[in-house]
């Protein structure tokens, strides 16, 4: 597929968000605002991120809630830009972020299809190759012309899955979305994963369920508070993580730190 | 092997490895460079456009074969209402003044249908943008296009009824063009512009709404730029504010001069004012990009 010695390079990834505690915005605020400048936290959901994935690689990405997994994935899909550092991807992007995203529910699943391609960058031509493709993965050529308000979630994920594996991407990256689709089509989702990672693709998924991850993935990646706590082979860093899920109390939420 | 990702500002497509970056000391002056490179991105980009504009009318014809038509009928019944309104009650002296409403109308509706559309584009496209790392330029782009479609379709089914009217087919037609074209100079302006000030500010829609609709009354639409003209209780300092000061002004008077009376503008200095449209399009333009380009890449964080 590519002759590099990676897919993905993050060299010290800085992601700021700005945090507004207050509730919908409004012009009335905004004139306060103008008066007092209002303080908007600011929260580091990435803070110094070091990353490289090689070809040939399943990585999963696990860390509790908040600690900059899905914030990580869009950095990466290009969709979020670093605050500071530096990203690079070496191809074409396959995502699969929340699971309804990116559908427009009153056009049908074929529409949906060919505005997904476009917006992913690819021709005419290349989407219309592309689009039995799609059919045959997703296994929903009897409910393209359905709109996709219609579909079931687990059917907007074969949609969402086909779509992101049609056009074959060197580089795919998949948030938490599998719990949605039955065994059977979990099980295939898989194969086809391992089968991109046997062509030299790099696959990174974000996965709650520590099975999964196991039995999947050849490397995992632990994210705490927006930084790599560990990183190595799957074994090692799962005993470390559930080794550390025992020993801590829970709560959600990167650190914010101070105020603008 | 071709490749495509996403710079800071543009995704493109290329042959080397793509790198997406942000160096603060670089940042400063990368961010405002207009480039004539970012056209040829749209281009590269077609497809893309095509199919938001393609989903955009899809979505507001509703799927049905008729939808356009039955989109036609709100100006329609707008230019009843309002001769009824205007011409019979109220016995305003206005020659054809169905005609002449409805030649204003439509661009009309264009403009205040677009930039309301515009105010929450971006917000419905979020889902989008938090999924594909495209040009966000083309979200405003495609509001524009998918307007103007719709504006042309009229425009068709205007010059139709014409044609079935005692109402002469004219060369002058053809300075629709210079109008429209500054029409959607300000547009575009406008649209980046309320797009990114919806993200900070969710009131924004109802303020434009009630805005394009006084600015509705201070162009002249259900009325002619003559009766201002001729007014004795406006100063001439209030009449030219008045010409100057509402870049759709000229635009609207424009349209309807060429369309119904053969291109003779009612007007003196009539392309002067044009002149000053145009320039304050340019300017509201300039300022639409420059933000839209401070905050393109912030948009799907900003919800
Ligand atoms: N658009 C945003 N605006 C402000 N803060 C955000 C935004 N997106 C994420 N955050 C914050 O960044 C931090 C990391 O969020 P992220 O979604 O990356 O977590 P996660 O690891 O994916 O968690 P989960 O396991 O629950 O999916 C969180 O504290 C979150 O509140
Ligand atoms: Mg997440």
């Amino acid at each position: 597929m590519t002759d590099t010695d990676w897919l993905i390079r993050v060299e010290d990834l800085h992601k700021r968000f700005h945090v507004r505690r207050e509730k919908a915005p409004s012009i009335k605020r905004m004139i306060v605002r103008l008066l007092r400048p209002y303080p908007h936290e600011i929260l580091w959901a990435l803070r110094g991120v070091n990353l490289t994935i090689s070809p040939g690689h399943i990585v999963g990405l696990i860390g509790s809630n908040g600690s900059g997994k899905s914030t990580l994935l869009r950095v990466i899909g290009g969709v979020y830009v670093p605050t500071t550092g530096r990203v690079s991807v070496a191809g074409h992007v396959g995502v699969l972020f929340e699971l309804e995203s990116g559908f427009h529910g009153e056009l049908s699943g074929m529409d949906n299809i060919l505005l997904s391609g476009a917006l992913m960058g690819y021709g005419r031509k290349a989407i219309q190759e592309a689009l039995p493709r799609v059919l045959e993965i997703s296994g929903l050529a009897d409910f393209v012309n359905v709109p996709v308000k219609a579909y079931s979630s687990g059917m907007k994920f074969r949609l969402g899955f086909g779509i992101a594996m049609a056009f074959d991407p060197p580089i795919v990256l998949v948030d938490e979305v599998l719990a949605a689709a039955d065994e059977g089509f979990q099980r295939s989702a898989y194969r086809r994963l391992e089968q991109c990672r046997d062509n030299g693709a790099a696959v990174v998924i974000v996965s709650h369920e520590m099975e999964a991850v196991r039995k999947h993935c050849d490397r995992v990646v632990w994210l705490a508070d927006g930084q790599i706590r560990s990183e190595g082979p799957t074994e090692q860093v799962l005993d470390e993580y559930l080794r550390w899920v025992n020993h801590s109390p829970q709560k959600p939420g990167a650190r914010s730190s101070g105020h603008s | 092997m071709r490749y495509t990702g996403a710079c800071r500002n543009w995704s493109f497509w290329c042959d080397e490895r793509l790198r997406l970056w942000v160096d603060p000391a670089r940042q400063a002056d990368e961010e405002y460079v207009l480039t004539v490179t970012e056209l040829g991105n749209i281009w590269r980009w077609r497809e893309a456009v095509y199919r938001l504009v393609a989903r955009n009318l899809k979505v507001r014809y509703k799927n049905s074969a008729l939808g356009f038509f039955w989109s036609f009928l709100n100006p329609l019944m707008q230019v009843v209402v309002m001769t009824i309104a205007f011409r019979y009650i109220m016995g305003l002296q206005i020659e054809n003044y169905s005609a002449q409403l409805f030649t204003v109308l439509l661009p009309w509706q264009f403009f205040s249908q677009a930039v309301s559309d515009g105010s929450v584009a971006v917000a419905e496209n979020n889902p989008l943008l938090r999924k594909f790392p495209f040009p966000r330029i083309i979200l405003p782009l495609c509001t524009l296009f998918s307007n103007l479609i719709h504006l042309l379709l009229g425009m068709t089914v205007l010059v139709v009824i014409f044609l079935a009217l005692p109402v002469a087919i004219l060369p002058s037609f053809a300075w629709v063009i210079v109008f429209m074209a500054i029409q959607m100079m300000f547009m575009m302006g406008l649209l980046m512009l309320v797009a990114v000030l919806r993200m900070y500010y969710d009131d924004i829609r109802f303020i434009l709404e009630a805005l394009l609709r006084l600015w509705f009354y201070l162009t002249p639409l259900a009325y002619n730029i003559q009766m201002v003209m001729d007014s004795e209780r406006l100063t001439a300092l209030q009449k030219q504010l008045y010409l100057l000061g509402n870049p759709m002004t000229p635009v609207m008077i424009g349209y309807r001069s060429a369309l119904l009376e053969g291109g003779v503008w009612p007007i003196e200095n009539f392309w002067f004012y044009v002149g000053v449209s145009a320039a304050v399009s340019a300017v509201v333009l300039l300022a639409g990009a420059i933000v839209w380009r401070r905050y393109e890449w912030q948009l799907p964080e900003l919800l």
